[in-house]
């Protein structure tokens, strides 16, 4: 009784701080323009002199927010952030020797290598970057969504180590994969892309079991993959054996609420700053704008989404170069991710991810749901060992052996054994 | 109805009158109503003995107005005997107001409605699924939502209806064959995540024959050859079973050995299927009746988050 009062009170504990700012945003969503434009001009970061004329801009286009209609008015703006830090408290002159010494204190946004979450990298045909880590278990192959990279995976493949391999690697035109026609995206290169990888792959781990994992676009990606090999066009001689595929897991992304969503795209890719001054300022960028919920997997990831170019750091991918490609990537993979027979997760950052194909889906019990509480898009970055929990569950659940070919055994009335085939 | 006092009766109308107008009770009338509510349930048992006629539900879900278009269309308690077989809460926006209906009716008249439970009848889902944050909109704290969970825990798991028709959430288990071994469980728990008990609120019949891991990630996936051993080796007729979103409201599968009842209507409030509700009259005979939502009045409807960086 004791125990199980004691859990009652630690859900209450977490949950009273979870309440608030829930009230907070129902009251904001039916109160006035007022409430709404004060969101943008709370996350105004303002460090320099110009910060009237950068404040009056917020106003002016939050304003303009005010007057919309839903759901575009709750737009929170990504902040504003010009990368410097300057001190505004003119420094006096001490004598020479008698300067105060100042060190800077707290948290630091220094980068942090590969090397520190991943055991080795490859180069594919010399061109595609290819991350591994892990020694044992099932096999998780990873694909990243557009604008991230391999090492999105990164924090994620460090908490996965004891259980499983992690496999990851860079989609052409981003992080280290750079090939000439590198916006030429189309659903068909990309998934042509992501089949050559998997193959790489099966020949370096012949019974490998895997799990195939995506993100967002690459979600979609690794659905339609899937797809393709469990039901491969010409049966008689697939590619693969369909059977190296035991898992299919799927990161905040529905076909519905994604295509739903790509209006408003262009404005948030636009919205981020052009260029940094260093890397650091790039890992800053991503927590304080929310980007990133997590300063550990930022010092991970977002090195790798911004390349030096004339002293400055530039984003390493053209978002709005493949905006034409936008539509496609996510269009058909809710049919792909259904009837892809093999066991699914979709783990979401909030119910509202949801469409009603996948709703009535997931009633019908034909995928496990998972929704992840405090963490924004990118799942795998903001909650890594959390998300490794939801691995192992799932690896557990299905019963996924390290073998593809490996018996399934439950124990049924009577300790009589069953043997599964699906 | 001797075990409740004249006084008692009359303050259960009371409340069973404000609750039909979905106005919820105070904390302490749900404490005092879960309190007798587990005394009521504790007392049932595992398979719990049905009479006919009555009338079986599947899936609520909070879906309050619907619940109120139900018992318009199939009469109400205590002139129709009701079985309900789980998922009162979550989803809905009235999760509360279902729940504390249904249980103030099985208190006020517990031979004429029973209530089973269903996978979302536990602590963790609710967290997830939207029922422990009604608790804390409706009331500012989560007690309601402690006291209601405690009672879940005694919610019987599975009925039989004249020894015929074997009632619960969800489906059969590999670990039970029979009867006495559902009747054999210690029922009064959380759910757990895997196991017999897990697995009769889990559960769903396939086309595929055999026993199959689920894809909802708890529970297993059972063939015909599962369903028509089951009914035989326990003289059953049919397996009723709720839990899954069936389009038309009710759906057989299992050559008849297995009927899926699902009674909240256009789920999610964007499904667009009927709801049913299955009656079984005096000589065991089954009719359908099918449902549309309820017409709704001035209902908040939940906002979208509009998505962050999405590609």
């Amino acid at each position: 009784m004791e125990e199980s009062s004691n859990f009652l009170k630690e859900i209450e504990e977490v949950n009273k701080a979870k309440a608030k700012p829930k009230m907070y945003k129902e009251s904001s969503f039916k109160g006035s323009s007022k409430k709404m434009s004060s969101i943008p001009e709370q996350l105004v970061v303002s460090d320099s002199d110009d910060s009237e004329e950068e404040k009056d801009v917020m106003m002016e286009s939050s304003d303009k927010i005010g007057e919309m209609p839903m759901p575009q008015a709750m737009f929170a703006q990504p902040p504003k952030f010009s990368g410097r830090v300057k001190a505004s408290i003119p420094v006096p002159d001490f004598p020479e020797g008698a300067k105060p010494k100042v060190r800077k204190v707290g948290r630091n946004y220094d980068p942090i290598s590969w090397e520190e979450v991943f055991d080795h990298r490859e180069m594919i045909d010399d061109t595609i970057p290819i991350y591994f880590s892990g020694e044992d278990g099932p096999l998780i192959f990873c694909i990243h969504g557009a604008g991230h990279s391999a090492l999105s995976f990164g924090p994620l493949a460090r908490e996965c180590k004891d259980f499983a391999r992690v496999v990851s690697f860079d989609l052409r035109g981003h992080g280290g994969h750079f090939i000439e026609d590198e916006n030429n995206m189309p659903i068909e290169i990309l998934l042509q892309e992501a089949k050559f990888v998997l193959k790489y792959v099966i020949e370096k781990f012949e019974d490998a079991s895997i799990i195939i994992c995506g993100h967002s676009l690459g979600g979609a990606l690794a659905a339609k993959l899937a797809y393709s090999i469990v039901h491969p066009e010409d049966e008689e001689e697939p590619e693969f054996d369909p059977k190296h595929i035991t898992g299919l897991f799927v990161i905040d992304v529905a076909e519905g609420s994604a295509i739903g969503a790509l209006p408003f795209m262009e404005q948030i890719v636009e919205s981020r700053p052009s260029e940094f001054d260093s890397v650091t300022d790039a890992i800053k960028w991503g927590i304080l704008s929310g980007q990133v919920k997590n300063l550990p997997s930022a010092k991970i990831t977002m090195p790798d989404l911004v390349v030096e170019r004339d002293g400055k750091y530039t984003w390493r991918t053209d978002l709005l170069a493949s905006k034409d490609y936008w539509k496609e990537w996510f269009t058909g993979m809710n049919k792909c991710f259904l009837e892809t027979k093999v066991p699914k997760t979709l783990v979401i950052a909030s119910n509202d991810r949801m469409d009603t194909e996948l709703t009535i889906a997931q009633m019908g019990g034909k995928f496990k749901l998972a929704s992840m509480l405090d963490v924004g898009h990118t799942i795998q970055e903001d909650a890594p060992t959390e998300l490794a929990a939801q691995f192992r569950d799932f690896i557990n659940t299905f019963k996924i052996k390290a073998k593809f070919n490996e018996r399934r055994v439950i124990i049924g009335a009577n300790g009589r054994e069953i043997v599964i085939d699906h | 109805m001797s075990y409740l006092e004249d006084e008692e009766i009359k303050i259960l109308d009371g409340q069973i009158e404000m609750l039909s107008e979905c106005k919820p009770l105070s904390e302490s009338e749900v404490k005092q109503l879960c309190e007798k509510g587990k005394e009521v349930l504790q007392k049932e048992e595992n398979v719990q003995p049905v009479k006919a006629p009555v009338t079986i539900c599947g899936d609520v879900h909070g879906q309050f107005h619907d619940l109120t278009e139900l018992f318009k269309i199939g009469g109400k308690t205590p002139d129709t005997n009701y079985l309900f077989m789980g998922d009162y809460v979550d989803r809905g926006y009235y999760s509360v107001e279902t729940v504390t209906l249904l249980v103030a009716l099985k208190v006020r008249y517990k031979d004429r409605i029973t209530i089973l439970r269903g996978n979302h009848e536990s602590r963790q889902i609710t967290q997830v699924y939207g029922f422990y944050d009604e608790c804390q909109r409706k009331y500012g704290n989560a007690n309601v939502w402690k006291y209601f969970t405690e009672l879940f825990d005694m919610l019987p798991l599975t009925a039989i209806v004249e020894g015929e028709i074997f009632c619960l959430h969800g489906g059969l288990s590999p670990s039970l064959e029979t009867l006495d071994q559902i009747r054999n469980l210690d029922r009064i728990q959380e759910v757990p995540h895997e196991g017999p008990m897990c697995d009769l609120l889990w559960s769903d019949p396939d086309e595929r024959t055999g026993w199959g891991i689920s894809p909802r990630g708890a529970g297993y996936t059972f063939g015909q050859d599962i369903s028509e051993q089951f009914n035989q080796a326990n003289s059953l007729k049919t397996i009723a079973r709720a839990h899954q979103l069936v389009m038309n409201g009710y759906n057989w599968s299992h050559d008849q050995n297995v009927i899926t009842v699902f009674s909240a209507p256009n789920y999610c409030y964007r499904c667009g299927n009927e709801a049913g509700i299955m009656e079984v009259d005096e000589n065991m005979r089954k009719n359908f009746l099918t449902f549309d939502p309820a017409p709704r009045r001035g209902e908040t409807h939940v906002t979208k988050r509009t998505p962050d960086y999405f590609l």
